[in-house]
Formats: C-alpha cells, sequence, structure tokens
C-alpha cells in the first residue's frame, strides 16, 4: 500500500514536470522568434540609419554652399 | 557467481517500475532546469536587444530631426538643379545670336546702314526668321547685301520685302526677311533642329 502511494506521488510529480516542461519549452520559442523579429528590425533600423546619414551628410554639404546655392537661384 | 534474490515477483517489478519512474523524474527535473537556463538567457538577450533597437530608433529620430530642419536648403539645391536643367535645355536649342548678329554685321557692305533688327526665335516654329531694315545708296548695294547674306550658312533664302527711294536723302529704304533653316550654331558649324 505504501509503495503503491509513492508510485502515485511519483506519477503525479512526472505529469507535473511534463506540463511544466511543456510551459517552458513554449515560452522559449516564443522568445526565440522574439530574439529573431528584434533582430531583424535592428537591420532595418541600420539600414534606415545609414540612409539617414548619407541623406544628413548631403544636406550638411548642401548647407556649406546654401549662400551661393541662393545667388545662383 | 550469480545474484539470486529470492524477493517475491511482483515486488521485484514494483522496484523497478518505481526505478523508472525516478529516472523520469530526474530527466523531467534535468529538462526543466535545462529549459530554464535557456529561457532566462534568452531573455537576456531580447531585452538587450530591445534595448538596442530603441537606442537606434532614437538615434533615427534626431537625424530625422535635423534632416527635417536642413529640408529647405534640399527644396533650394532641388529648385537650383531644375532651373540649370532649364537653362541648359534652352541654351542647347536656342540660335546663337551672339554669333548670328556678327555675321549679318559683316555681310553688309560698307555703305549700307542698318536702321533696325528684329530677330525671333521659338522652338516649335517650323521656321524664324530676322527682319532687318536699312540704307541704302542704290539696287545694286541692296542686291549685294542679299547676296552676302544669302551665303551665310544656316541661313535661308533673303527676300526683300520692299525697297523704296526715300526723296529727301536720295537713298533707298529697304526690309530683308532672313529664314532661319535650322537651329543656327555657326561658331561650331553644326546645325540641328
Amino acid at each position: 500500500m505504501n509503495i503503491n502511494v509513492k508510485k502515485q506521488h511519483i506519477l503525479l510529480i512526472t505529469i507535473l514536470s511534463c506540463i511544466l516542461i511543456i510551459a517552458l519549452a513554449i515560452f522559449t520559442a516564443i522568445t526565440a522568434v522574439d530574439i529573431s523579429e528584434a533582430n531583424s528590425a535592428i537591420e532595418n533600423e541600420e539600414q534606415i540609419y545609414e540612409e539617414n546619414e548619407k541623406k544628413l551628410a548631403r544636406l550638411e554639404a548642401l548647407l556649406l554652399i546654401e549662400d551661393e546655392l541662393r545667388q545662383s537661384f | 557467481m550469480y545474484a539470486v534474490s529470492l524477493l517475491p515477483r511482483e515486488y521485484q517489478e514494483t522496484r523497478l517500475a518505481t526505478k523508472r519512474s525516478r529516472i523520469l523524474l530526474m530527466v523531467s527535473i534535468i529538462a526543466i532546469g535545462a529549459l530554464a537556463i535557456a529561457l532566462i538567457v534568452m531573455n537576456l538577450i531580447g531585452a538587450n536587444l530591445n534595448r538596442e533597437l530603441e537606442a537606434l530608433k532614437t538615434a533615427n529620430e534626431v537625424m530625422i530631426q535635423r534632416i527635417d530642419t536642413l529640408r529647405p536648403v534640399e527644396v533650394l539645391m532641388n529648385d537650383v538643379t531644375a532651373l540649370s536643367a532649364q537653362v541648359t535645355q534652352v541654351m542647347d536649342t536656342h540660335p546663337e545670336w551672339e554669333a548670328i548678329i556678327p555675321k549679318i554685321g559683316n555681310a553688309l557692305p560698307p555703305n549700307v546702314f542698318l536702321t533696325s533688327l528684329t530677330a525671333g526665335y521659338a522652338e516649335e516654329a517650323d521656321e524664324n526668321v530676322i527682319v532687318i531694315l536699312g540704307r541704302a545708296p542704290d539696287h545694286n548695294t541692296v542686291s549685294a547685301t542679299i547676296e552676302n547674306l544669302t551665303a551665310i550658312d544656316g541661313f535661308g533664302e533673303v527676300t526683300c520685302s520692299f525697297s523704296t527711294t526715300d526723296s529727301s536723302s536720295g537713298s533707298f529704304q529697304f526690309e530683308l526677311i532672313i529664314p532661319l533653316e535650322t537651329v543656327v550654331k555657326l561658331e561650331s558649324g553644326v546645325s540641328s533642329k
């Protein structure tokens, strides 16, 4: 009788462990997807940053010749 | 040597099942630990990436604000570029008056006086003309003027619209119409429509 109760306890703990493993696996997968999305967003944002940087450099160069541009216009 | 168990068969099976259950439980606990550690590490990485993303977004916003403040310079540059293109287009197609007018002047005999010169050019028109009014001592001089003008490259057949005698001065007043056959590029010697 004692052995059967112990066996039932172990079985219950094992089932709970399995549920916990499944939950953790799901959360890990969701986190992995989030990381992947964050990586893509960072790459996209870096590309935008580089384009903006080039544009800003061009505009700042134009700002230096603004007076000449106004005169020629 | 043999290890002989004298325990009952049912008891042995129960012990074996309990042992298997414990092993399964241990494996489960190890898996839970591994997954928990992986989840914590991935959350840390994710948080770090999100911070990096936010920093990039902030930097981009600052840069866009700076670009917006410089937008008028870009508009000015676009206007200048458009104007330059327009000037270039016009300079490419209009007749070179600065070369044509001296040619006309050189074609006039010394005793001919030019009193008026009207030149018109329209890109859409098929034929553009120069109208000159002048005075000459006689008809022969007018004819010589017409011949000289006709000899210039790019000029069509020069016609005299009228030629009258001025009774007060005794000279001939005339009007010549010079058609420009093409868009004349006298200096380069290239004619194009």
